[in-house]
C-alpha cells in the first residue's frame, strides 16, 4: 500500500512539474515533421511601436494571431534574414532601425501545431518627421533654457522630415504640409514647402494641439505627428544689477533681500511675455513701494534704483505690476521685501 | 572589589568591547554594501574595519544617494606647494576662463567682469597676475580661443538687451612675467592695449571648438513669421567669418564643435522634449542623435562619441551617458546637469558636479532662471563600467556653497576649476593633492 501511495504521489508531482510531456509531448513532436510551411500571412498580425520608426531609433514589434495561441508557440524573428530570437511566448522584440534610408526586413516565424509555420514580413524605410517649435516670447539676454508660450502669444512650429526616395534626401521644402489646430485644418498655412505653421496660443494652462501630416508629392511617404503645447504663465523675476559687473541674472532675488550697498538698482526680468524688446513696447511697468506708485524712466522701465537711508535699519515692500497692452492675460505682480541695516556694517 | 563587583566590571567591559566589534563590522559592512564612502571610526582598532578612501559604486545602484556626509577628499598628499586642496582663485567676479602649460607648470587665465581685464596665475604659487589694461567693463560671458591668444568677451549695451561680441586678440600681451613681491601686480601702464574685433550683432549663442581655433555662433535674421537661424564659423587665426549653417528654428544651443561638426540642442524646458542633432558643416546634414527627452541638456566628450545628459523628472532630473558607437545608454543614479560636468581627455570618464539635494523647483529652467542654487559635490564617472566616484566634498574645507558651472581641467589634468554660480568666483580644486587645512 505504501508502495502504492508513493507511485501515485511521484506521478502527481511528475505531471505538476512536466504537464506537456504528457499531454503535448506527441503533437509538438507532428508539428515539427508533418506540416509544411505557411506563408499565411492572413492569421497574423505584425505591429510596431512606433507605428513609423525614424532613423536610429529603438523600435518594438509584437506579433499577435486570432488562430494561434502566441504565449504557446515557438516564436522566431529575423532581421535581414538573421535570426535574432527566437523561443516560445516570445510575442515581442525590441531592435534598432539604422540610419535614413537603410531598409529593414523583419520576418516573425509562428511554428503552430495545428497549422504548422506561419511566416509574416515587413520591410521598414526609416524615415522621420520631427516636430519642434519655439515662442516669441521674452526671455533676458544669456538664458540657456526655452521661452515659453503665454496666453495668445505666437508660437511658430517647424516640421523637419526626413524623407529617402530612390536613395536621395528629399529637400524639406520639397514636401507637402497639412497642418491642424485642435480638430481644424489650416488651409492657409498647409500647402507644398509650407514646413513652419504660426498660431496664436489659447488660454493659460490648456494645451494646443497641433498637427501635422508630411507627404512626399506623389505620396509614397506620408508621416503624421500630434503635439501637445502648453500655454504658460507669464513671470516676472527680479535681479540685481550691479554698477560694476552688469545684471546677474545667475541669481534671482526671492522674496526677501538685504542690501548693504548705499544703493540697489533691481532689474525686472518679464518671463514669458509677448515682448520683442524690453523698453520698446506696449506694456506697462507699475513700481510700488510699500503702496505707493513709483516714478521710472520711461526708456528704462523694467529697473528701478532705491536708495538706502542714511542711518538706522528697515525694510521696503518692492511691489512690480507689468500688464502687456493688447494681451488681455498676459499680466503678472511680484513682490519683493528689501532690508537694509546700517546699524550691523 | 569584591568578586561580584569584579564579574559586573569585566561584564561591563566585555559588552563595551562586543558593542564596538558589532559597531566597526555593521559600518564597514553598510559602506560596502551601499559603495557609498564613509570613514569608519573605529577603522584603525580593528582589521576587519580598514577600508579604502575611494569606494566606488557600481552602475545600477538605484540609491539617490549623492555624495554625503563622512566623504573624503580624494589625495589629501602629495605636491601642492603647500596650498589647500581648494583654493579660491578669484573672490572677484569672473567672465569665462582657460587653463594651459608652461615650462610644465599648469596655469589659469581669467576675465574679471568688472573690469574685463585678463588675470593670469601660475597653481605652485598662487599670485595673480593682470595681463591686459582694461577696454570692456561688465563682461558676462568670456571664452578664450586660439591657445589663449583671443578670447571672445559678451556683454550687454547699456539699458538694452542687446548682446556686443568683441573678440580680443591676447597674441601680443607678455605672459608669464610673475612679479617680484607677494602683491597682485599690474600690466605696465605704457604697454599697448590689445587689439579686437566686433562680431556680428546679437549674438545669440557661441561655442569655441575643441582645437580652440575657430568659433561657430549663431545669429538669427527676419521677423518671427519667417525667422532664421544662422549660424558662422569664425576662425580666429584668418580672423574671417563665414556662414555654414541656416534653419527655420532657432532656438538651438551648440554644445560641442571640432571644426567639422556642430552638435546643436534644442534648448531646455522641464515639460517639453529636447532634441539633439548633428549639423556637419561640409555636407550639411542635420542628423538627430537623440531626442523626445524631456528638458533634454547635453555634453558630447571631446571625440563626440559619448553624450552625457539629463532628463527632467518630477524631482529633478537623471543623467545618461549616450554611447554613439553603439547607440546605447548608460542610466545613473547621481542627479546632476550636464553644464555641470566636463570630460577628461582619454573620453572614457567625465568630473560632474552633483548638487547635495534639489531644491523644490523645475529643472532645469529653475537653475537657469536663477530661482534655485545648489550646494555641490564631486564626482567621477566612468562612462565605460558606470562606475561612479565620490573625489571631492567642498563642505569639508569652506563655509562657501558652491554652485559649480565652467568646469574646466587643466591640460594636465591636475588641476580642475569652476566658476560658482552663486558670485562668479573662480576656485580651483587640485586633484593632483594639497594640503588640507
Amino acid at each position: 500500500m505504501k508502495k502504492i501511495c508513493f507511485s501515485f504521489v511521484f506521478v502527481v508531482f511528475l505531471l505538476l512539474l512536466y504537464p506537456s510531456a504528457f499531454i503535448f509531448g506527441q503533437s509538438g513532436i507532428e508539428s515539427l515533421l508533418g506540416k509544411s510551411l505557411q506563408s499565411s500571412n492572413s492569421t497574423i498580425s505584425l505591429s510596431l511601436s512606433p507605428t513609423n520608426p525614424g532613423p536610429n531609433a529603438d523600435v518594438t514589434a509584437k506579433v499577435s494571431s486570432f488562430q494561434a495561441n502566441v504565449d504557446t508557440t515557438n516564436i522566431i524573428w529575423y532581421i535581414n534574414g538573421q535570426k535574432k530570437l527566437s523561443g516560445v511566448g516570445k510575442k515581442n522584440f525590441t531592435f534598432r532601425t539604422g540610419d535614413v534610408g537603410d531598409t529593414i526586413t523583419l520576418s516573425v516565424v509562428l511554428e503552430t501545431e495545428a497549422y504548422g509555420t506561419i511566416k509574416k514580413e515587413l520591410v521598414i524605410l526609416p524615415n522621420s518627421l520631427e516636430v519642434l517649435w519655439e515662442a516669441d516670447t521674452y526671455v533676458p539676454p544669456f538664458y540657456k533654457g526655452k521661452a515659453l508660450p503665454s496666453s495668445q502669444s505666437s508660437v511658430r512650429v517647424i516640421a523637419m522630415p526626413r524623407f529617402v526616395d530612390q536613395n536621395a534626401l528629399i529637400d524639406a521644402n520639397s514636401v507637402v504640409y497639412v497642418w491642424k489646430k485642435g480638430y481644424f485644418k489650416d488651409p492657409d498655412g498647409s500647402g507644398f514647402g509650407r514646413n513652419a505653421f504660426v498660431y496664436k496660443t489659447g488660454y493659460t494652462f490648456n494645451d494646443d494641439e497641433i498637427t501635422v501630416s508630411a507627404s512626399t508629392q506623389n505620396g509614397s511617404i506620408s508621416i503624421t505627428k500630434k503635439i501637445p503645447i502648453h500655454v504658460y504663465e507669464p513671470k516676472i523675476l527680479f535681479f540685481e544689477n550691479k554698477p560694476l559687473e552688469s545684471i546677474r541674472y545667475e541669481n534671482a532675488l526671492v522674496n526677501v533681500f538685504t542690501y548693504a550697498e548705499s544703493e540697489l538698482t533691481l532689474h525686472a526680468a518679464p518671463f514669458f511675455f509677448s515682448l520683442s524688446d524690453l523698453n520698446n513696447n506696449t506694456a506697462s511697468f507699475v513700481w510700488k513701494i510699500d503702496g505707493k506708485t513709483l516714478e521710472t524712466d520711461p526708456e528704462n522701465k523694467a529697473e528701478f534704483t532705491l536708495r538706502k537711508p542714511e542711518k538706522g535699519s528697515g525694510k521696503y515692500q518692492l511691489k512690480l505690476d507689468v500688464t502687456n497692452f493688447g494681451y488681455d492675460l498676459q499680466t503678472a505682480s511680484k513682490n519683493i521685501t528689501l532690508v537694509y541695516d546700517n546699524q550691523n556694517q | 572589589m569584591t568578586k561580584k563587583q569584579l564579574y559586573i566590571t569585566v561584564g561591563i567591559i566585555a559588552v563595551v568591547a562586543l558593542g564596538f566589534l558589532l559597531a566597526s563590522y555593521l559600518i564597514s559592512r553598510r559602506a560596502a554594501e551601499s559603495g557609498v564612502e564613509t570613514t569608519n571610526p573605529f577603522a584603525n582598532f580593528f582589521p576587519f574595519g580598514k577600508s579604502e578612501k575611494i569606494k566606488t559604486t557600481d552602475l545600477g545602484n538605484t540609491d539617490n544617494e549623492t555624495a554625503g556626509e563622512g566623504t573624503e577628499n580624494i589625495n589629501t598628499e602629495g605636491g601642492g606647494g603647500g596650498f589647500l586642496v581648494l583654493r579660491t582663485v578669484s573672490q572677484k567676479p569672473v567672465a569665462g576662463l582657460f587653463s594651459y602649460i608652461r615650462s610644465g607648470k599648469t596655469y589659469v587665465e581669467y576675465i574679471e567682469k568688472e573690469t574685463g581685464n585678463v588675470y593670469e596665475m601660475k597653481m605652485e604659487d598662487m599670485r595673480p597676475s593682470r595681463l591686459s589694461n582694461s577696454l570692456i567693463t561688465r563682461v558676462s560671458e568670456a571664452y578664450f580661443g586660439n591657445d589663449g591668444g583671443m578670447v571672445v568677451l559678451r556683454y550687454l549695451k547699456p539699458k538694452s538687451d542687446a548682446i556686443t561680441t568683441f573678440i580680443l586678440d591676447l597674441s601680443k600681451i607678455t605672459r608669464g612675467t610673475l612679479p617680484e613681491d607677494n602683491a597682485t601686480t599690474t600690466a605696465s601702464d605704457n604697454s599697448p592695449l590689445p587689439n579686437g574685433k566686433f562680431l556680428a550683432s546679437g549674438i545669440r549663442d557661441v561655442k569655441v571648438s575643441e582645437d580652440t581655433k575657430g568659433l561657430f555662433y549663431l545669429t538669427r535674421t527676419g521677423d518671427f513669421t519667417d525667422r532664421l537661424s544662422v549660424g558662422s564659423v569664425f576662425d580666429f587665426q584668418k580672423n574671417t567669418s563665414s556662414d555654414v549653417f541656416l534653419s527655420p528654428f532657432s532656438e538651438w544651443l551648440p554644445v560641442y564643435f571640432d571644426g567639422h561638426t556642430a552638435i546643436l540642442q534644442t534648448k531646455a524646458s522641464r515639460n517639453v522634449p529636447g532634441f539633439l542633432y548633428s549639423f556637419n558643416i561640409k555636407t550639411g546634414d542635420l542628423q538627430k542623435i537623440i531626442g523626445d527627452i524631456s528638458g533634454l541638456t547635453a555634453l558630447p566628450s571631446h571625440d563626440n562619441q559619448k553624450i552625457v545628459y539629463s532628463e527632467s523628472t518630477r524631482n529633478g532630473v537623471t543623467l545618461h551617458i549616450y554611447d554613439r558607437k553603439d547607440s546605447s545608454t548608460k542610466d545613473f543614479f547621481l542627479q546632476t546637469l550636464p553644464e555641470k560636468c566636463v570630460w577628461k581627455k582619454d573620453n572614457a570618464s567625465l568630473y560632474c558636479a552633483v548638487p547635495s539635494s534639489f531644491p523644490s523647483g523645475e529643472y532645469p529652467d529653475s537653475w537657469y532662471q536663477g530661482i534655485s542654487s545648489f550646494s555641490d559635490n564631486i564626482w567621477e564617472i566612468n562612462a565605460i563600467t558606470g562606475k561612479t566616484t565620490s573625489v571631492f566634498v567642498p563642505g569639508s574645507l569652506t563655509m562657501k556653497l558652491l554652485d559649480m558651472t565652467n568646469l574646466t581641467l587643466s591640460p594636465s589634468e591636475d588641476f580642475l576649476f569652476f566658476i560658482n554660480k552663486r558670485d562668479s568666483s573662480l576656485w580651483a580644486f587640485d586633484l593632483a593633492g594639497g594640503w588640507e587645512e
